[in-house]
């Protein structure tokens, strides 16, 4: 021993300190890259330079919803690599009361603005505000017009500067009057907004249209004062699930056993969860990532595969999803008793991978042989 | 007891006089009884001495030897329960050669906890016509190795038995079969995303419309 210290101390670092130098360098490297990791775009984020500007017309866009009369049609066209799909409907918001809209098949349904989830139709929460900022580099774009009416542009951008999204601003009231949703090729994924619109005065000068394109020119339309008249003729009420589940009552589900995962492939975050004010075993989880929307929809059950039948059925890592690209992107997947339901307007990939990435069942053998050991417990169990 | 007495097992021995011998000859030629116990006393004397006639041991004849006592108390503790830290390894055969003595620190170990280390090697000690030294252990022993193996047996069956009844009794699905609402959740997600609550998305338009074409920034 006291040889082997004479040589230790004669030069040579001592063998098992280097050893445990190494672990300890080794393991605060992996810490970090843990911590890192687990932080999710921590670097996007220090690249991320908005520009202030563009998200102040951003915010401005959620309260000109609210406050700003118009009526007009809207529509919704998402690009897929077979074809275009594309819905209109008639769309008319009177400030405090509420938005009507009438599809061409003569669907009517009424969203008032006192159960509008946020600001009317296109109006940014807070939350999908900080996602948009975090996940993309928002920033001003040269001016344009959209319908006749002078816009301001603001476009989304990836860490790589490609476009990821852009939206049209009415430079007068600030209402957002279009937006699209651009893939990393450059190919316009979804877009929606006005194609005719007619921008009534605030309520001051009430009745005296201020929009760019001429009322001789727009087709005709609905007073500003059609709701109560819509309301009238049989529209249907359109509000959310009235029942919002906050952090606790998210906690309480995931200790039942319901999959409410935080986030999802893509940088999608959840931003919001609720479910019906009757209960039911449903929740509606809807995750963002600034963005595009992505609507979870998880059902305590089984699949009925035979539901599916004109759906295209697809399987990936064992792991089966129906999906079907229609207007919207759908796709439905199933495990450990729960049922996903996935809408997006993004492209279908994401609804696929989102479907796919849900908690699966898990070993079917030990499954069934755990689901039989419950049941003949509770056979035997008198107090069961 | 024969008519000579004594004098038969002096007849036997050799310690008789002539007259005596003779007499005593004479007698068993008459009578059967003494013959035959004669014959007998012969024959045991005959065997007593040819165990005499085994090679002599390391000179502790005189006492009995450590493995005899131990042998004795070995018998007493067969009809006594086991103790718990007895082996349940298969029992050694009396017949089986023991390792050698040294390998085995016997003087080391105390005889009565391990009896077996004491045990002196076959050269050392008089050939073993006796019945093995712990056949009343190595019975005890097998009467308690069925009974574990019934209880293995018997866990075996129960496990099995239940896993079968669950996995028969699994069989049937627990959740109830749903169908998702797809004409809610689209009015759901159109409230969320900020499209109109109107729009049909499982029926595809038949109405492909041209859209206007967005300005370009």
């Amino acid at each position: 021993m006291t040889g082997t210290n004479a040589t230790v101390r004669g030069g040579r670092p001592p063998r098992g300190r280097s050893r445990w130098s190494g672990v300890l360098v080794g393991g605060l490297t992996a810490a970090l890259a843990i911590a890192a990791a687990l932080a999710g775009d921590t670097g996007t984020v220090r690249r991320v330079r908005s520009d202030p500007e563009a998200v102040r017309l951003l915010r401005a866009a959620t309260g000109a919803a609210q406050r700003v009369p118009y009526e007009g049609r809207r529509f919704l066209t998402t690009w897929s690599s077979r074809r275009t799909s594309t819905s209109t409907v008639r769309v008319t918001h009177t400030p405090g009361d509420g938005t009507y809209y009438q599809s061409d098949s003569d669907g009517r349904a009424y969203q008032p603005d006192a159960a509008a989830f946020w600001g009317g139709s296109y109006g940014f929460t807070s939350e999908t505000l900080t996602l948009l900022t975090r996940n993309y580099t928002v920033v001003r774009a040269p001016d344009a017009a959209v319908c006749g009416r002078p816009a301001q542009v603001v476009e989304a951008r990836r860490p790589d500067g490609s476009p990821a999204g852009r939206f049209w601003l009415d430079t007068e009231t600030g209402l957002m009057l279009h937006r699209e949703l651009i893939d990393a090729a450059g190919h316009r994924v979804a877009a929606t907004g006005f194609t005719e619109v007619n921008l009534a005065a605030e309520r001051g000068g009430r009745g005296t249209l201020r929009a760019g394109r001429s009322p001789t020119k727009a087709p005709a339309r609905t007073p500003v004062d059609a709701p109560a008249k819509g309301i009238a003729d049989g529209a249907v009420p359109a509000t959310l699930w009235a029942d919002r589940l906050d952090g606790a009552e998210l906690a309480e589900l995931r200790d039942n056993g319901w999959p409410v995962p935080r986030s999802l492939p893509g940088r999608l975050k959840l931003y919001d969860a609720r479910r019906p004010q009757s209960g039911g075993d449903v929740v509606h989880l809807s995750y963002s990532d600034g963005l595009a929307a992505v609507s979870v929809f998880v059902q305590h059950g089984n699949l009925d595969d035979r539901r599916f039948g004109d759906w295209q059925k697809t399987g990936k890592r064992d792991r089966t999803v129906f999906r079907r690209e229609a207007l919207q992107r759908w796709a439905v997947s199933a495990g450990n008793g729960y049922v996903y339901t996935v809408l997006t307007d993004a492209p279908q990939s994401t609804a696929d991978a989102v479907a796919r990435t849900l908690p699966r069942d898990g070993t079917p053998f030990w499954r069934r042989l755990g689901r039989g050991f419950r049941r003949v417990g509770s056979w035997i169990n008198p107090f069961g | 007891m024969s008519c000579l007495g004594e004098r038969l097992t002096a007849l036997v021995d050799g310690e008789l006089g002539h007259e005596e011998r003779d007499r005593a000859l004479a007698h068993l030629a008459a009578c059967a009884r003494c013959r035959t116990e004669a014959d007998e006393l012969r024959r045991l004397k005959s065997r007593l001495r040819s165990l005499s006639d085994l090679p002599p041991s390391d000179g502790a004849d005189a006492l009995p030897s450590a493995d005899f006592l131990t042998r004795l108390r070995s018998l007493g503790e067969a009809a006594e329960p086991e103790e718990t830290t007895q082996p349940t390894r298969p029992l050694r055969s009396a017949n089986r050669p023991a390792r050698p003595a040294a390998a085995r620190p016997a003087a080391a170990r105390p005889a009565a906890v391990r009896p077996a280390a004491t045990r002196p090697t076959p050269a050392a000690r008089p050939r073993d016509n006796r019945p093995a030294a712990r056949p009343a252990a190595a019975v005890g022993q097998a009467r308690r190795q069925p009974r574990r193996r019934y209880l293995a047996v018997g866990a075996a069956t129960l496990f099995l038995g239940l896993g079968t009844v669950s996995y028969v009794a699994g069989g049937g699905q627990e959740a109830p079969t749903v169908t998702p609402a797809f004409d809610r959740f689209a009015v759901e997600h159109a409230l969320t995303s900020g499209d109109s609550p109107l729009t049909d998305p499982l029926t595809d338009p038949g109405e492909q419309i041209p859209v206007q074409a967005p300005p370009e920034p």
